[in-house]
């Protein structure tokens, strides 16, 4: 048993001011096609983190070779090493929990068979036009699990099953390619594929990949502009979000950290981070400090209310911890990370919005977002964009940059929908420490906003 | 591996496994101390086996148990996939290429300690080192099959990553580095001199005017933007799937521009003796002074366009190791090493041919649509050049552009290439290049 050994190393680790040790078990399958390519790809893996801190300072051994012997060795020269040196971090009552979020329909119940039948007859529907020369089309499955144990007592574990369809037509004339996607990623089983109107979807993606082949370049400037949830959810935390990392505050490295009870953007805006939601990508039961998750108001009606912590950072800053503690895997540091990150719904409807603006832009799908932490710049691609005139969406052109200040660019919205939705991705802190997130939000109206 | 070759040969006639052992080290400071040190082992295999289609396996579990149900999911994936043309590789002589680094092999922990070490005592007291990574990366890679394959060999990676903020009159700026290389020596300190140097400059930056301009991109912003487009439309499954925008002997590029895949350059990043299906690595012309040469291959993608393997049958990557990284993922047909051909004018010099223009030392993401070229991206560090100086730095606004359109509207490729890496593509080689007519959006 996994937990006898790593109640032997919580016994250790005991003479250290703080440690934990936390287990990965994960089991994962994918069925892929393409025009020239099939593929069934299955796996597992395991590993285990060990961290212990003394003197503020953190101190992890990762193993994915689970030696008894080996890793009790290793980790009593750590302890002997580091001893107990008082640190700045949360230390609270012991807990215990053991969930399983159920599945309805498990996609390991399903044969290869029956998955891959399903994927070449969409693969099929989807290069049935002429326009269309290739389409990818995937499914997958992740189980999580996740044993965490501490000095404090606590003795937590979660299992998580992660599930994702995606699919994307690619359009040729002459040289000129474009392309469209559709992507489901969620917690939960195959009943989520069952429920997507698949042909509704192909549909989309088709005419979305061929029509782009006519879209024309916008030319940059200041423009009103109204956003989809996708690109409204980047903005909350790509551009927004990282900064209320409360590590970038100790860092010295968050444009917003002397914000904290001010105003900062419009009135209409307001952002949650909440990894509670029940079958969203960004929802556990506790972090990978053995903090409980919970549902984080940031911003409430444009007034900045709280940051995101670990157990070191609300120290440093008197706060609490927050559950967002978060690591990509053992091998990694655990890093203030977001969750389901989203800006809440408004009045509005999306027709309304559309028919209420004179001149602007609609902009479509976000595809890249990158933070900038320290200068709250802000860096998203989108997909596509319609010219909006006199109340109508007109012209189609090619997708556009969103640049400028994010402070500035969400003090200028001006109008929000009840519309509203989230999409399940991947989130880096940089360019690495991959953690899987949900990003969404309503429609937005934003005056004078600088794309190209 | 002996455990998984002796179970597969009862159960399997044509497979390979792949395996891998990686030793992590690395440190991170904060605020000028180190908060963080860690170290890692981590072990994997993955099994790739022929049955009809090509069946696929993976796992870091060493049971007994684990590797008979990896082994025959590998056989019930190849059952289940459609029937394909393909055989595993023979041994061959390999060339040998320089990919270790002593100081990291077997010594880790020391390398990540001495270098923060000699990086804290040279960050100025006016630059706050708001965070730092340093990781080094210790690997051997061995990979056996049914054709009597049995070859291994060894890498080490060293990665930095630095947040470098300096503070004028109430204004922060940032440069924010993230480089991977084969040897800590590629990352000298002179390095983190100029990182600090632009961090200075941003405190000074303003945003750039609205115009049709001259843009010079730094190395790694050239792999970042040519190689993230380029590299997907070389590749032999583009080929085959029609999607590419590419016809050998076609004229693509100015003829300035001369690109190679080079698995074989000293200390590349890609640098191997053979790909990750055991075929040997070598230097691939992809273009010539502007004209399309070759398509790389894997196994799988040869055998589908009627030709042999390049070499290029490369797992995700190398050093951007995840939990189920390299050995968890299929090679596929991907470039190596991007290397351009350094030009014919000094750095220096094309400055000074520059009577107006803009360079970009870093994007804050340069991630170009791959299918399409397109790209639009915020400067994150850049300076104006005037009259053939370096003029007033600038940050803020966007670069817009189709890398296919740019490649054909280059001035200027500067006479050295050096090792560099990027945020979407590993590994290159890349000097400074100049390109005509680009688009800027700011004021």
């Amino acid at each position: 048993m996994i937990q006898d050994l790593m109640q032997k190393i919580v016994e250790i680790l005991g003479q250290t001011y703080y440690g934990d040790v936390r287990y990965e078990f994960n089991q994962r399958s994918g069925i892929g096609k393409n025009k020239s390519e099939e593929s069934i790809s299955t796996g597992s893996s395991n590993g285990l983190c060990v961290r212990a801190i003394s003197d503020n300072k953190w101190y992890y051994l990762g193993f994915s070779i689970i030696d008894e012997k080996k890793i009790l060795n290793q980790v009593q020269q750590l302890a002997k090493k580091i001893r107990n040196k008082k640190s700045q971090i949360w230390l609270q009552d012991p807990w215990e929990l053991d969930k399983v979020v159920p599945v309805k329909e498990n996609p390991d119940d399903l044969s290869f068979e029956e998955k891959m039948k399903t994927m070449r007859e969409i693969f099929s529907q989807i290069i049935k036009n002429k326009k269309i020369i290739n389409a990818n089309v995937g499914i997958g499955n992740t189980k999580s699990e996740t044993i965490f144990m501490n000095t404090e007592g606590s003795k937590l574990r979660q299992v998580l099953p992660y599930f994702k369809f995606v699919m994307a037509a690619t359009s040729k004339e002459n040289k000129r390619l474009e392309n469209d996607y559709f992507v489901l990623a969620k917690q939960g089983g195959y009943d989520l594929f069952r429920k997507i109107n698949i042909e509704e979807k192909i549909n989309e993606i088709v005419k979305n990949a061929i029509i782009m082949l006519d879209a024309k370049q916008i030319k940059s400037g200041k423009y009103d502009i109204i956003v989809d949830p996708e690109i409204s959810g980047v903005i909350a935390h790509e551009s927004f979000g990282h900064g209320l990392e409360a590590d970038q505050v100790v860092r010295d490295r968050s444009y917003l950290a002397p914000l904290k009870g001010k105003k900062v953007i419009s009135d209409l805006v307001s952002i949650h981070d909440n990894g509670t939601i029940p079958g969203e990508r960004g929802t556990s039961f506790f972090d990978d400090d053995g903090i409980g998750t919970k549902d984080n108001t940031l911003v409430d009606k444009g007034v900045l209310k709280q940051f995101m912590h670990d157990r070191q950072s609300c120290v440093l800053m008197n706060s609490e911890p927050t559950g967002n503690a978060r690591a990509e895997d053992f091998s990694k540091k655990v890093f203030v990370r977001m969750t389901n990150t989203y800006i809440s719904p408004g009045d509005w409807k999306l027709n309304e919005l559309i028919k209420e603006t004179k001149s602007g832009y609609y902009l479509i799908k976000s595809l890249t977002g990158m933070e900038d932490p320290l200068g709250g710049n802000m860096q998203m691609i989108t997909a596509r964009a319609m010219k909006i005139k006199n109340g109508e969406l007109t012209g189609l052109f090619k997708g556009v940059g969103i640049s400028g200040k994010v402070l500035e660019f969400l003090n200028n919205v001006d109008a929000v929908t009840s519309d509203f939705k989230i999409t399940g991705s991947g989130c880096g802190k940089g360019k690495e420490d991959y953690v899987a997130v949900t990003t969404g939000g309503p429609y937005m109206r934003v005056k004078k906003a600088v794309i190209g | 591996m002996k455990e998984i070759l002796n179970e597969i040969k009862k159960l399997a006639n044509d497979f390979d496994i792949y395996s891998q052992l990686t030793k992590i080290n690395e440190v991170h400071l904060e605020k000028n101390r180190v908060n963080f040190v860690n170290e890692v082992v981590d072990s994997g295999y993955s099994i790739r086996v022929l049955k009809g289609g090509l069946g696929f396996s993976a796992s870091n579990i060493k049971s007994s148990e684990t590797i008979k149900k990896t082994i025959l999911n590998a056989i019930k994936s190849a059952e289940m996939t459609e029937k394909v043309k393909f055989e595993f590789p023979k041994q061959e002589k390999y060339s040998k290429v320089e990919t270790v680094d002593k100081k990291i092999k077997n010594k880790g922990e020391e390398a990540v300690k001495n270098y923060a070490e000699e990086l804290l005592n040279e960050i100025p007291k006016d630059v706050l080192l708001s965070f730092g990574k340093i990781r080094t990366y210790d690997n051997i890679i061995s990979i056996t099959n049914s054709q009597d394959l049995d070859i291994k060999r060894e890498d080490t990676n060293f990665m930095v990553e630095l947040s470098l903020i300096v503070k004028r009159n109430n204004k922060r700026m940032e440069f924010w580095p993230h480089e991977y290389r084969r040897r800590i020596q590629d990352l000298s300190i002179n390095e983190i001199k100029k990182w600090v140097k632009i961090a200075r400059d941003q405190t000074i930056a303003k945003h750039p005017k609205t115009e049709k301009t001259t843009v010079i991109f730094s190395p790694s912003m050239v792999l970042d933007g040519l190689g993230t487009v380029i590299g997907d439309h070389v590749t032999g499954s583009t080929k085959v799937n029609d999607v590419t925008k590419f016809d050998v002997e076609e004229k693509i590029a100015s003829e300035k521009l001369t690109i190679i895949s080079d698995g074989l350059y000293p200390y590349g990043l890609m640098s191997s003796e053979f790909d990750d299906e055991g075929v040997p690595q070598r230097k691939i012309p992809i273009i010539e002074n502007g004209v399309f040469k070759n398509f790389v291959y894997d196994q799988f993608y040869a055998k589908k366009d009627n030709t042999k393997s390049t070499g290029n049958g490369l797992k995700q990557s190398e050093v951007f190791y995840t939990f189920d990284g390299k050995y968890g993922g299929q090679p596929s047909d991907q470039i190596s090493n991007f290397y351009i051909k350094p030009g014919d004018v000094s750095y220096d010099k094309m400055i000074e041919n520059v009577k107006h223009g803009i360079l970009v030392e870093q994007f804050s993401w340069l991630s170009p649509d791959v299918v399409t070229g397109n790209f639009s991206s915020e400067i994150r560090a850049g300076y104006y050049v005037d009259n053939g100086q370096i003029g007033k730095p600038i940050n803020g606004g966007l670069v817009i552009g189709n890398i296919f359109d740019m490649i054909r509207k280059i001035s200027m490729i500067s006479d050295k290439s050096l090792i560099t890496s990027g945020g979407n593509v590993l590994a290159g080689v890349c000097p400074y290049i100049a390109f005509e007519d680009v688009q800027v959006a700011g004021k």
